[in-house]
């Protein structure tokens, strides 16, 4: 199907929103630009891993970076508000990211979440990811001295 | 297989699935995601199918056939709802614990964020066992400390491309034998340039077995003979050698290289004193890919730039101080490279502007241009400068300039975004003028120590070249305070600015302080500046990160908290002889967590207690000079050693500290460089205690008078260690006064 005007799809959010956008902008994502290509647009296309408010976020974020007209400055500016979000969020933006296969969100939210983990400490970070500490007191002890002297 | 399965579904179902599958195919690489999916909606289907079968085999009856498909029908109804329960129950848990889904590959990309700060990777590894195990995984560079404990290091780090030793002085054979075995697939690059003790042995192994090696870095090694470069070229992919230094390398190592590593693109070979034409010329015939090359300080004549020049690639030459290259040699050259773009020619005293123009003939793309302290420009050259109307970069550092090359390249070179004319006696105001209304894209602009010039000439520049980024005035002493204000009001975009040991005062720093980009700001020897005017700059200059305050004299605390509070990016602060400042400043300073370098020599004001609290805050901290500092004694000391270990570089010569102060700072694993002369409280005894318990020492500065009182066992010891003592023989100093230094110019510390 192509036409000379600008086509619109229409992505589907797991929890069965419809959201309108231009392909143009949409091809960002590599998996909906390999769907696009394989012919399968026709309908809604059904994204099932991502919700309606990752969605609408990944939507914003695309169509910012697609517009030729913002420069790198304004993009960046534009980079510093999207990533002020609670970091369960922040998560969730890099699994969609990942599974629409989109490099220039993946990069943001990746960058975004190294600056978060920048000012935790070791037990903040357990904390946060309800993760359980396996070491043993020994082992936890050489980690840390191993940490210290042997390398920077 | 999966397109039959797909024709067997329930048809309302196969838009869906027949989508699922498209992005299954096209997303495969995030199999850990989609495979979930697949899984809680394509096993009820399969098992269906599976079963079905299995029973028409095992019945072969309709009638059990048909009771059979309805139990399975329901079978795979209940199946399917247990499924799609189980994926809305892993649904819920991602949003409890979203971490728990990231993959290993999320996981390391995020990793690869932090690649420049170490220390939050070291927390990662120490959240629990499979953090470990990813961040072992996911580091590519490796700078051990202790190389004792490299063994550890390298069973936990399968996978470095980059090693750096260059805190390791001693680093043997076995070490790199070890290294070469861990990382023989994936090293690519190794850093030995602060390292000594190892031989052409330790080399071969590690270019033999580590065929992905490209670069190397050689330099210092000056005990490396012919067999450490027949070594080197072992490494058959090389392509960057960095060899300043090794003195005993001859035209029979080089050559061996040359022969070897066919790829070489960037090689230095400053001070290698034995090689001649011969080996430096089989180099430019053999390495045919070669980009830059730095030959400086070598015997070499016009005779191996013959092949130089004929490489097709190379952009880079640096020739400084080259007495074998002049200009009947030069003569014989027929045409340059045509790809060159850099030329360093400083200190070629052989070499005038006939010479050059041998060298540059030709060479279209030149950009960059060094006749530092050179014979070659003249009146003559002046004439000539048409034929380098491309350049971008001239450096005419203590040249004999004149209006008619200053004009000449004003005419010429109107593309110049750097010049440099450092130390040239000749610049006046009407040079500078011209050239300024000319070279309207000028950025950079170096006019240190140019004594004629005054403040017309800063007129004309701020005038005219607006995207000016970096100025330095230092001792342009006939320039007068309006002019300084003309750059504030003027230049906004200047990143960098020098003025020191001009005229100054606090109105001409209110008006600097308009330029909010500034990030180094350099005044030293400004005795009338104030606090005053301090705070305009702290209030505006946000982003500074390089303050020189060296003997401004009328600066107090207030002007440092400002300071402090104003620009939280500070990184360098130099308040030497400073001395209204106290305690009160370092207290202020703690706030700039990114301080790194701190000098406060000849502060009698300051004590322990500030030198503790920038110790405790600023954990970056790495070079720190208290020279001179009278209050501050062993209680900071403590203060280093237990806060401060990132410190690279100390120098506490004339401080209080005794035996017991300096043992102490032994447990800063990273201290590299001290300084301590005629720090009275020091005894032969506490000394050798000391240099005993420091583990990564390289260089330490002592007084003569020390020498003696050392045994000589312990000089070897530390010799076998890497580390280096230089023997200093200044007489005790007493403070004389304080304007006796203005007669030294320019001012420039070691």
């Amino acid at each position: 199907m192509s036409s000379p005007e600008e086509k619109t799809l229409i992505l589907k959010s797991s929890d069965n929103e419809e959201f309108l956008v231009k392909e143009s902008v949409a091809v960002q994502c590599i998996t909906i630009k390999n769907l696009v290509e394989d012919g399968c647009d026709l309908d809604a296309i059904p994204l099932l891993n991502v919700d309606s408010k990752n969605l609408a976020w990944i939507i914003e974020f695309m169509e910012k970076y697609a517009d030729s007209t913002s420069t790198d400055a304004e993009k960046k500016d534009f980079d510093t508000e999207f990533v002020k979000k609670p970091f369960n969020d922040v998560l969730g933006l890099i699994l969609a990211a990942n599974y629409l296969n989109f490099p220039a969100l993946m990069d943001v939210m990746c960058d975004a979440c190294a600056n978060e983990m920048k000012l935790w400490s070791v037990e903040q970070v357990r904390e946060k990811f309800h993760i359980q500490n396996d070491y043993t007191e020994e082992e936890e002890k050489a980690v840390r001295a191993e940490n210290f002297w042997a390398f920077e | 297989m999966m397109r039959m399965l797909m024709r067997r579904s329930s048809k309302q179902l196969r838009p869906r699935n027949w989508f699922l599958f498209k992005q299954l195919e096209s997303g495969s690489q995030n199999l850990s995601v989609n495979g979930i999916t697949f899984f809680s909606f394509y096993f009820p289907q399969i098992v269906f199918l599976f079963h079905l079968i299995y029973t028409l085999v095992k019945d072969y009856c309709f009638c059990n056939f048909f009771s059979n498909f309805l139990s399975l029908t329901k079978f795979h109804c209940n199946l399917s709802v247990l499924m799609k329960k189980a994926h809305k129950t892993m649904q819920a848990m991602k949003l409890v614990n979203p971490f728990a889904s990231l993959s290993e590959e999320i996981k390391s990309t995020i990793l690869d964020c932090l690649d420049e700060d170490s220390e939050t990777k070291k927390s990662f590894s120490l959240v629990c066992k499979s953090f470990h195990s990813i961040e072992s995984h996911q580091r590519k560079t490796l700078k051990p400390l202790y190389i004792e404990l490299i063994s550890r290091i390298l069973t936990r780090y399968p996978l470095i491309h980059h090693v750096d030793l260059t805190y390791c002085p001693r680093v043997e054979d076995r070490v790199l034998w070890s290294i070469s075995n861990a990382y023989w697939s994936t090293l690519k690059s190794i850093n030995l340039s602060r390292s000594r003790f190892f031989t052409h042995m330790g080399l071969s192994s590690l270019a033999s077995k580590c065929w992905g090696l490209i670069e190397l870095d050689l330099s210092n090694a000056t005990e490396l003979t012919d067999a450490g470069a027949a070594a080197i070229a072992e490494a058959k992919n090389l392509e960057k050698l960095w060899m300043a230094r090794c003195k005993l390398v001859s035209d029979i190592g080089i050559g061996c290289i040359a022969v070897g590593c066919k790829k070489l693109k960037l090689i230095c070979l400053k001070w290698c004193v034995r090689l001649t034409d011969l080996g430096v010329g089989l180099i430019a015939t053999k390495c045919k890919d070669i980009q830059s090359l730095d030959l400086s300080y070598l015997l070499i004549t016009e005779k191996c730039l013959v092949p130089i020049l004929q490489l097709q690639y190379l952009k880079e030459l640096i020739l400084v101080e080259c007495p074998g290259i002049d200009d009947v040699g030069l003569g014989i050259l027929k045409e340059s490279c045509k790809s060159l773009e850099v030329l360093n020619i400083s200190k070629c005293h052989n070499m005038s502007n006939v010479g050059l123009f041998s060298l540059i003939n030709g060479a279209e793309r030149l950009s960059h241009l060094s006749l530092a302290y050179g014979s070659a420009v003249t009146d003559d050259f002046a004439k000539c400068w048409y034929k380098l109307s491309g350049l971008k970069s001239i450096k005419l550092d203590g040249c004999l300039v004149t209006f008619s090359t200053i004009k000449a390249i004003g005419d010429w070179c109107v593309s110049l975004k750097e010049l440099s004319l450092c130390k040239c006696p000749g610049v006046t105001d009407e040079g500078v003028s011209y050239i300024a209304q000319r070279l309207l894209q000028l950025q950079k602009l170096d006019i240190t120590c140019c004594h004629k010039i005054t403040c017309a000439s800063i007129d004309s520049i701020t005038n005219s070249c607006s995207s000016l980024t970096s100025l330095r005035m230092e001792a342009c002493c006939m320039v007068a305070q309006e002019a300084i204000v003309l750059i504030g009001q003027r230049c906004q975009s200047l990143k960098e600015l020098d003025i020191t040991d001009n005229e100054i005062d606090d109105e001409g720093l209110e008006s600097i302080s308009r330029c909010t980009k500034l990030l180094s700001l350099k005044m030293g020897v400004c005795p009338n500046i104030t606090d005053c005017g301090l705070s305009h700059v702290a209030m505006s200059c946000q982003k500074l990160i390089e303050l020189d305050l060296y003997r401004c004299i009328s600066i107090t605390d207030d002007g440092i908290a400002a300071v402090a509070n104003g620009c939280p990016a500070l990184e360098s602060i130099n308040m030497a002889h400073c001395d209204k400042v106290t305690d009160a400043s370092l207290l202020s300073l703690s706030q700039c967590l990114q301080l790194k370098v701190l000098e406060i020599r000849g502060c009698p004001c300051v004590s322990s207690v500030g030198l503790s609290a920038v110790a405790t805050n600023c954990k970056k901290l790495s070079i720190l000079d208290i020279k001179k500092c009278c209050n501050i004694d062993d209680t900071g000391m403590i203060s280093l050693a237990r806060y401060s270990q990132y410190l690279k570089q100390i120098n506490l010569s004339y401080c209080p500290v005794t035996d017991a102060g300096l043992v102490a700072l032994a447990s800063i694993s990273r201290l590299q460089n001290m300084t301590i002369l005629h720090v009275t409280g020091l005894t032969p005894n506490g000394v050798v205690a000391a240099l005993f318990a420091f583990r990564g020492l390289m260089k330490v500065k002592l007084h003569t008078s020390f020498k003696a009182s050392i045994p000589q066992s312990v000089h070897s010891v530390m010799e076998h260690r890497g580390c280096v003592f230089h023997w200093r023989n200044k007489a005790f100093q007493v403070e004389t006064d304080p304007n006796g230094w203005q007669i030294q110019l320019p001012r420039h510390d070691g």
